[in-house]
C-alpha cells in the first residue's frame, strides 16, 4: 500500500512544475507577442490610439512593472477567478470561457458515446476473431481514423449530409446546441477518438482472454458465449472504460480543429477565432484553462488506472 | 524476399512513399500547369480533360498545387521530424546514460512538455508569433521532440547495463565514445520506427494548422491550405475539398503503416498490440 501512496504522490507532485510551466507559458505570450501590449489593446478601428491614452493604459494596467512583479500579479488575480477582459468585447474572460466550454463538454460527452457505441462492439469483435476478415476491416478502420484529417473528414460529411442530401444542417449552433446541429460535429470529432479506443479494446481483450481465470472457465465447462462476455469481456472494459470516460483531454485537442469546422461555439473555437482577432486576454485565458483541464485530467487518468488495473508498474516508471 | 510474403502491406506502403517522394521531386516536370498562377477565367471549373482535378476559386489548377503540395509536407515532415530526433534523442541518450541528477531534470522538463497539450503549444507558437514555414517548423518541434528524449532514455537504460557497456568502459573507453559507438547503435531501431509513424502525424498536424490559416501562408500550394480555400465553396465546387485531403490522409496512412510494420520487422519483442 505503501507504494500506491508514493507512486500517488509522486505523480501529484509533478503537477507543480507543469502547472507553474503552464502559467508561464500563458503570461509569456502576451509579452512575447509582436509590438507593446498597452497599444494592441488601445488599437482601434481607426489605428493606433493616441499616445497620451496608451500611456495611461500603461500605468493603468501596471505594464510599467518589473516583468515579475506583473507575473505574481496577474497569477494572484488568476488564482481568484479574474482573467481580464477581452480587448475585443469587453467581456469577461472568465464568463465567456465558461460559456464556451458548456458547449465544447456537450459535444465532447455525445462524441464520447458515438466512440464507445464504435469501438467497443469492433474491438471485441476483432479480438475474438484475431486475424480474421472482420479483425482486418477492423485494423483498417482503426489505421485510418488515425490518419483521417478530422478537418477533411468534417467537410466529407458536412458535404455529403448538408449540402448533397440536405438532411442534416451544415454548421452552427442552432437553438442551444440541438441534436441535428450537433450530428456532424460529434461524429467527425469521434472518428479518432474510436479508432484509439478500438486498439485498446481489442489488445485488453486479446489479453483477457489468455488469462489463466478465462481458460479456468473454459475447463469448467461453461459456454463459450459466457466465458467471453461474463468473464473476459468484463475484465478487459476496466481500464478501457477508464481511459475512454476520462480522456477528455484527448476530445479537447480535436475540438479546436472541429469546432473551427462547424462553427461550433466552444473553446476552440473561442481560441483560434481570438488569435484571428489578436484578442491576447482571451486567447491567453483559453491556453491556461484547456492547458488546466488536459493536465488534471490527465493525472486522474494515470491514477484511476493504476488503482484499476494494480499490474500496472506503478513506481518503476512515471 | 520473404519481407514480401510476410508484411504485403509495408511494399504497397513503399510504393506509395516513392511515389510522393518522386512527385515532391520532380514536381516542376510533372505538374502540368504553374500552381501559383491565376486564372480568373477559368476560375471554379468541374473536373475535366483540361484540369483532371477542377481549378480553385482563383483558376489555379488543382492537380498541380496537389502535385506540389507534396514537396512542402514531405519537406515539413522530415524536417521535423530530423531535428526533434536529434535533439530529443541526445537529451535521451544523456538522461538514460548519465541517470542521476541530470536524468532528473532532463526527464522532469521532457515530462512537462509531454504534459502540455501539443495543439495548443503550436497553436500558442503559430498564432502569436506569426505565422510562416519557420515558425510552423518550430511549433512542431516544440511539440514533438519530448516524445524522442522519452523513448530513447527508456532505450538507453535497457541497453547501459549489458556486459558490453561495461566491457568498453573497463577497456577505458570514454563516455562520449561509448555512447556514439555502443548505446546509440542499439537504440537506433525503435528510434526509427517511432521516427516514421512522427513523421505521419507531423504531417497531419502541420495541415492542420495550415488549414487554421496558422502555418503555411498562400499563395504556396498546400494541402492543408488548399482545404481552407474550398470551404467557402462546398455549395458551389464541393470537389475543391476532396483531393488535397486524400493526399493528407493517404501520406499519413502511408507513414504510419509503415511505422506498424517496420516495428513488426525490427523488433519482435514489441508487442505492437498494446499500444
Amino acid at each position: 500500500m505503501n507504494r500506491v501512496i508514493d507512486f500517488l504522490l509522486r505523480r501529484a507532485l509533478l503537477l507543480v512544475p507543469v502547472l507553474f510551466l503552464i502559467s508561464v507559458i500563458s503570461f509569456a505570450l502576451i509579452h512575447l507577442t509582436p509590438g507593446d501590449i498597452a497599444e494592441n489593446a488601445m488599437m482601434g478601428p481607426d489605428g493606433p490610439a493616441d499616445p497620451a491614452a496608451v500611456a495611461e493604459y500603461r500605468v493603468k494596467m501596471g505594464l510599467d512593472k518589473p516583468i515579475y512583479i506583473q507575473y505574481l500579479v496577474w497569477m494572484d488575480k488568476v488564482l481568484h477567478g479574474d482573467l481580464g477582459f477581452s480587448f475585443k468585447t469587453t467581456d469577461y474572460v472568465s464568463g465567456a470561457l465558461f460559456r464556451c466550454f458548456m458547449a465544447t463538454l456537450k459535444l465532447a460527452c455525445v462524441s464520447m458515446a458515438i466512440s464507445l457505441a464504435v469501438a467497443l462492439p469492433l474491438g471485441v469483435a476483432a479480438a475474438l476473431w484475431k486475424g480474421s476478415f472482420i479483425d482486418h476491416i477492423a485494423r483498417i478502420l482503426s489505421l485510418s481514423g488515425v490518419a483521417m484529417p478530422n478537418f477533411w473528414l468534417g467537410y466529407l460529411l458536412m458535404i455529403l449530409f448538408g449540402v448533397t442530401l440536405k438532411l442534416l444542417p451544415t454548421s452552427g449552433y442552432g437553438d442551444g446546441g440541438d441534436l441535428q446541429h450537433m450530428v456532424l460535429p460529434a461524429i467527425t470529432l469521434a472518428a479518432g477518438h474510436s479508432a484509439y479506443l478500438m486498439r485498446l479494446m481489442r489488445s485488453g481483450m486479446i489479453e483477457a482472454l489468455g488469462q489463466d481465470y478465462v481458460c479456468a472457465a473454459r475447463a469448467k465447462g461453461l459456454r463459450e458465449r459466457a466465458v467471453v462476455f461474463r468473464h473476459a469481456l468484463r475484465n478487459a472494459l476496466i481500464p478501457v472504460l477508464t481511459i475512454a470516460g476520462l480522456n477528455l483531454g484527448f476530445l479537447l485537442n480535436g475540438s479546436v480543429i472541429v469546432e473551427t469546422v462547424f462553427a461550433w461555439p466552444g473553446i476552440g473555437n473561442l481560441l483560434v477565432s481570438s488569435i484571428y482577432t489578436k484578442d491576447f486576454p482571451m486567447v491567453q485565458g483559453c491556453i491556461l484553462v484547456i492547458a488546466m483541464i488536459y493536465v488534471t485530467v490527465n493525472l486522474i487518468v494515470d491514477i484511476s488506472y493504476m488503482l484499476v488495473d494494480p499490474r500496472i508498474r506503478y513506481g518503476a516508471e512515471i | 524476399m520473404a519481407l514480401k510474403f510476410k508484411h504485403p502491406g509495408i511494399v504497397i506502403c513503399l510504393a506509395v512513399l516513392l511515389f510522393l517522394a518522386f512527385l515532391a521531386v520532380f514536381a516542376g516536370f510533372i505538374a502540368p500547369y504553374n500552381p501559383e498562377k491565376a486564372d480568373l477565367a477559368h476560375r471554379l471549373q468541374y473536373p475535366g480533360a483540361d484540369h483532371p482535378f477542377g481549378t480553385d476559386h482563383m483558376g489555379r489548377d488543382i492537380l498541380s498545387r496537389v502535385i506540389y503540395g507534396t514537396r512542402i509536407s514531405l519537406a515539413i515532415g522530415l524536417i521535423v521530424v530530423a531535428v526533434s530526433a536529434v535533439i530529443g534523442g541526445t537529451m535521451g541518450l544523456v538522461s538514460g546514460y548519465f541517470g542521476g541528477l541530470v536524468d532528473e531534470v532532463i526527464m522532469r522538463v521532457v515530462d512537462a512538455f509531454l504534459a502540455f497539450p501539443g495543439t495548443l503549444l503550436a497553436l500558442g507558437i503559430a498564432g502569436l508569433f506569426g505565422t510562416g514555414f519557420v515558425n510552423l517548423l518550430l511549433a512542431l518541434v516544440v511539440v514533438e521532440w519530448s516524445s524522442f528524449a522519452r523513448l530513447v532514455r527508456a532505450e538507453v537504460l535497457a541497453v547501459r547495463e549489458r556486459d558490453f557497456i561495461k566491457a568498453s568502459t573497463g577497456l577505458g573507453a570514454g563516455n562520449a565514445y561509448v555512447m556514439v559507438r555502443h548505446v546509440l547503435p542499439n537504440v537506433i531501431s525503435p528510434l526509427i520506427v517511432i521516427a516514421t509513424t512522427g513523421i505521419g502525424s507531423v504531417i497531419l498536424w502541420a495541415a492542420g494548422l495550415s488549414f487554421l490559416g496558422l502555418g503555411i501562408q498562400p499563395p504556396t500550394p498546400e494541402w492543408g491550405y488548399m482545404l481552407n480555400d474550398g470551404r467557402l465553396y462546398i455549395y458551389t465546387a464541393p470537389y475543391i475539398m476532396l483531393f488535397p485531403g486524400l493526399m493528407i490522409f493517404i501520406t499519413v496512412l502511408a507513414f504510419n503503416y509503415m511505422g506498424d510494420g517496420l516495428r513488426d520487422i525490427l523488433d519482435p519483442r514489441a508487442r505492437k498490440e498494446l499500444r
